[in-house]
């Protein structure tokens, strides 16, 4: 009756030119690896999981530690060894601001913006690393510097807020910060 | 529905215990579990399924009866009591003998609260209004109102339910946080974010009913938007249906984008052809020209669900080459010529021919009734009759590897040998040792399934009738322009044997007329046989005379069709 | 109910009194102020309010304001009005807008100007004008389309401007 038979579901007219593709703010991470014994960590994190699926955010910690951002290969391999489709990695990534898209500093400043740091100037601080590192101080989320040296952003609380301001410089904690001491921790990361 | 023993029914689901809960103050007895919509499992009876048992409608967006329940719009809060218990495990009665409800102070999701005996559901109160009214602020703060250029527009839940239950008037004066719009989602799919109200249907959709879990939620609070995966279009088959579930704009299908208002279409029930499933769609037509398919809810075959296959299968009905004038050939000369003159024609032609040297191939994309006819005229001639089986690859949900619509029906009515297309071998071998002289064709391009333009032509008379033109048709001594399902009524009989009709929704194209009516004009004079006049009466006659539909009747068949055994 | 004439006295069935009176009422009218328009060498001119012929506006961009939702098809009485939208490409020249009318006729024949169509408009895109002198040499000639309506309408001061506002906004905002 119907002479005409679709094999395979057409598109409508392609006249939707003025479409946008799909959002990607993930990075591109071309010499993506993971290697062997890291593997071999991982394989073995997930078996504490009842389901692997609930490993899904140790694994992207794991990677954030190690490449300082998440790209898409990150994603697509971290889906693969969860048995995931990537959406659901790529949720995580897009939902916990600890998870960076871009790839970051050597030196990654997290400077705590909750009440007690606020009130104690932590933002004068933040403001004070954006201008020596050429940032944008009104900048949303975390921001690298040109010479890739240099990750500035706030976070919530660190809990030390009997010591505030505080700051985070990669693993070392920092209390009560003054901008002499900002100073003096930025010299120390040369 | 008649008592024969041969219609299926649907296996009755053993018992179970019933709840009485009382909604806005009428009593009704719900069953204390349901079926989930998804896996079939029983499941906790919820508020929502039991006001929708006593028809008072609660309004939701997230919730769908054959999704997983998500619990995430909030729309359906109700508030509700149950009945206090005293220390002793045993109800606290009232002064005048009724069990004491306790109200709870706090409302809850009627989605996703199940029943317990005795409780009180109450969805029309000052509170419940108001949380209703607070909800769709919600959902309106981040909302671009853009209604003149949404698709949705007058089928979509927000603009209803803020007419509904919502406030006149915005108090948001902030600006509004603004989302991707116009994204190529996939193929057939545009996604608008700033619509979105995140009900996640299409989720839960995609994931737990295609089971390709190709979409999801990013990024946080007033940013949260759909999306799928980066240069992971969503492609899969049944990518349309979210089209259908989205209760706003945001997916919209790119077929039907600013094609029509939605107002403006007649709604008409039918079924789709593309394959032997059978969905049962709603034709949506606008002054005979045919827009879209939507899906018609059918437990029994689609549930709410149809493939993108079939539902963008509709453009050749409005091929600008459609046949429609009747046609007469003699010799080289085609000349255009219409039903009054060419009937007594072909009627004239037909009579003379000797019985056995005639061959009827009738599609298996025809409805029943016109197989029905076509078997009686072969049968007059004790011909050689078959269909052309037509087969495709299968998926796991609906669409079948048989991609005739009707080819039970081909069986039920005698007309396609067993195996379908065993006997087209048979018909070229009578065409070329010159036994068989006339050729009936209806809807199959003959040229293509092994009978040749060079066995045609050594043909006395050859009648094609169909909707385009083809090798066949271009052949023909006759050639009856005949309509598609949408122009014309009729029945199918899917693969696993259930009955089905549906309606016209636009007139034909030109001289076209449906099959029915020329073959019932054709058959009294070449055999005699005069059919009944209206096609229910068509259809009961055929019921009575096919072993398989014994029983079944037009009335009976209703909306959703009766299940026969094949 | 019989209503008994009157009977007529001799003066009144003379008539001359009356026609006398008569040419006393004309006669004042010769030195009245007249009240006749000479029509169409003066021009009527018409008031505030006036419903006249329909016409489609443009906004200070340039734009064609109608987005083709065809709230004014669907409302209109004598169904004038047919609106052709623009299928799924939209109008690229719409912009955010998307969506605008491929064809839009209005048949001036049918035409009741009731102004429910400008009343239904969500986009401030069509309007009852002072037009009022419709005429045309042809039944096509009185079915206006899109390019006349917008010649005619011309362009329309929009106060609000709800799609620019928009795409500033979302451009603002980074997308």
């Amino acid at each position: 009756m119907n002479p005409q038979t679709i094999s395979t579901p057409q598109a409508a007219d392609a006249g939707t030119a003025s479409a946008i593709p799909i959002p990607n703010p993930l990075c591109e991470q071309p010499d993506f690896s993971v290697p062997a014994e890291m593997v071999a960590v991982l394989d073995e994190l997930i078996t504490h999981y009842p389901r692997k699926r609930s490993a899904s955010l140790m694994l992207l910690h794991a990677v954030e530690e190690r490449y300082g951002y998440v790209s898409r290969q990150a994603v697509e391999w971290i889906a693969a060894r969860l048995e995931l489709a990537p959406i659901n990695v790529y949720e995580l990534v897009t939902f916990y601001p600890m998870f960076h898209r871009q790839p970051t500093g050597r030196f990654h400043l997290r400077i705590c913006r909750t009440l007690s740091c606020a009130l104690r100037d932590s933002y004068k601080i933040h403001d004070h690393f954006c201008r020596k590192l050429g940032l944008d101080p009104h900048g949303h989320g975390a921001q690298t510097s040109k010479d890739g040296m240099f990750t500035v952003e706030f976070v919530e609380c660190l809990a030390s807020c009997g010591t505030a301001p505080v700051i985070q410089c990669n693993d070392t904690f920092h209390e009560e910060v003054t901008l002499e001491k900002a100073d003096k921790i930025l010299e120390g990361c040369k | 529905m008649s008592t024969n023993a041969k219609i299926e029914t649907p296996p009755t689901p053993a018992p179970v215990e019933k709840i009485k809960v009382k909604v806005d103050g009428r009593e009704v007895e719900v069953p204390k579990t349901m079926p989930d919509g998804v896996t079939g499992k029983p499941v906790p009876t919820t508020m929502i399924q039991a006001c929708h048992a006593i028809k008072v409608e609660v309004p939701h967006y997230c919730y769908h009866p054959r999704l997983p329940v998500a619990g995430n719009c909030r729309m359906c809060l109700v508030e509700f009591g149950t009945p206090a218990m005293g220390p002793d495990r045993k109800p606290i009665l009232n002064p005048d003998g009724t069990a004491k409800i306790l109200k709870s102070p706090r409302p809850a999701i009627a989605c996703a609260t199940p029943i317990s005996p005795g409780m009180e559901i109450y969805t029309n109160t000052p509170n419940v209004r108001f949380m209703r009214e607070g909800i769709l602020e919600f959902l309106l703060i981040n909302h671009p109102l853009d209604c003149p250029i949404c698709d949705q527009a007058g089928e979509c839940k927000l603009q209803e339910y803020s007419v509904d239950h919502g406030q006149t008037s915005s108090r948001f004066a902030e600006i509004k946080v603004h989302k991707p719009k116009r994204v190529d989602l996939g193929p057939r799919i545009i996604l608008d974010d700033e619509r979105c109200i995140l009900c996640t249907r299409c989720i839960r959709f995609t994931r737990d009913v295609v089971g390709d879990d190709a979409l999801g939620i990013v990024n946080r609070g007033s940013y949260n938007t759909i999306t799928a995966y980066p240069g992971k279009p969503f492609d899969n088959n049944y990518s349309l249906n979210t089209v259908d579930l989205c209760p706003v704009g945001a997916l919209t299908s790119k077929d039907f984008r600013f094609q029509m208002r939605v107002w403006f279409l007649k709604e008409t029930k039918s079924l789709c052809t593309s394959c032997g499933t059978g969905c049962n769609v709603v034709v949506g037509s606008r002054e005979d020209r045919m827009f879209r398919y939507k899906p018609r809810e059918n437990d029994s075959v689609n549930a709410t669900w149809m493939c993108d296959h079939g539902r963008l299968n509709y453009r050749w009905i409005h091929n600008p080459e459609r046949l429609v004038q009747v046609t007469v050939r003699n010799g080289a000369a085609a000349t255009v010529s219409d039903w009054k003159s060419a009937m007594p024609q072909l009627a004239a032609r037909l009579k003379s021919a000797a019985p056995g040297t005639v061959a009827v191939i009738g599609s298996a994309r025809q409805t029943t009734e016109e197989l029905f006819l076509l078997a009686k005229l072969a049968r007059h001639f004790q011909a050689v009759t078959d269909s052309v089986p037509r087969t495709g690859p299968a998926d796991h949900l609906l669409l079948n590897a048989d991609r005739n619509p009707n080819s039970t029906g081909a069986v039920f009515t005698g007309l396609a040998a067993t195996p379908m297309g065993s006997n087209l071998g048979k018909i070229a071998e009578g065409i070329r040792s010159g036994r068989i002289k006339t050729l009936i064709v209806f809807g199959e391009d003959v040229t293509r399934h092994g009978i040749g333009a060079d066995l045609l032509a050594r043909l006395d008379l050859l009648v094609a009738s169909d909707i385009l033109p083809n090798a066949t048709t271009k052949l023909a001594h006759f050639v009856l322009p005949g309509c598609a399902h949408v122009e014309k009524r009729g029945t199918f009989v899917n693969v696993k044997g259930h009955v089905q009709k549906f309606m016209k929704a636009i007139e034909p194209k030109g001289d076209a007329r449906a099959e029915v009516e020329f073959l019932k004009e054709l058959l009294p004079t070449v055999t005699g046989w005069t059919a009944p006049r209206s096609l229910e009466g068509l259809f009961n006659q055929m019921a009575g005379e096919i072993p398989a539909l014994q029983g079944v009747t037009w009335a009976a068949l209703g909306d959703t069709g009766v299940r026969v055994q094949i | 109910m019989i209503v008994n004439r009157k009977k007529l006295n001799f003066l009144e069935r003379l008539y001359v009194p009356a026609v006398i009176g008569g040419f006393k009422i004309t006669i004042r009218h010769f030195f009245k102020k007249k009240v006749t328009m000479q029509y169409p060498e003066e021009k009527w001119v018409v008031p505030e309010g006036y419903r006249g012929a329909p016409y489609l506006v443009k906004d200070q961009q340039g734009r064609t304001k109608c987005v083709s939702c065809q709230l004014c098809e669907f409302v209109c009485p004598p169904k004038a009005i047919q609106i052709t939208p623009p299928g799924p490409g939209g109008l690229p020249e719409a912009g955010n807008v998307e969506k605008g009318p491929r064809e839009f006729e209005i048949n001036m024949l049918r035409c009741i100007f009731c102004g429910l169509c400008q009343e239904v408009c969500p986009e401030e895109a069509i309007f009852l004008m002072k037009d009022y002198s419709l005429n045309g040499k042809s039944r096509e000639e009185l079915i206006h389309n899109k390019e006349k309506l917008l010649a005619m309408g011309g362009v329309h001061n929009d106060k609000i401007q709800k799609w620019k506002t928009k795409a500033d906004e979302a451009r603002q905002q980074g997308l």
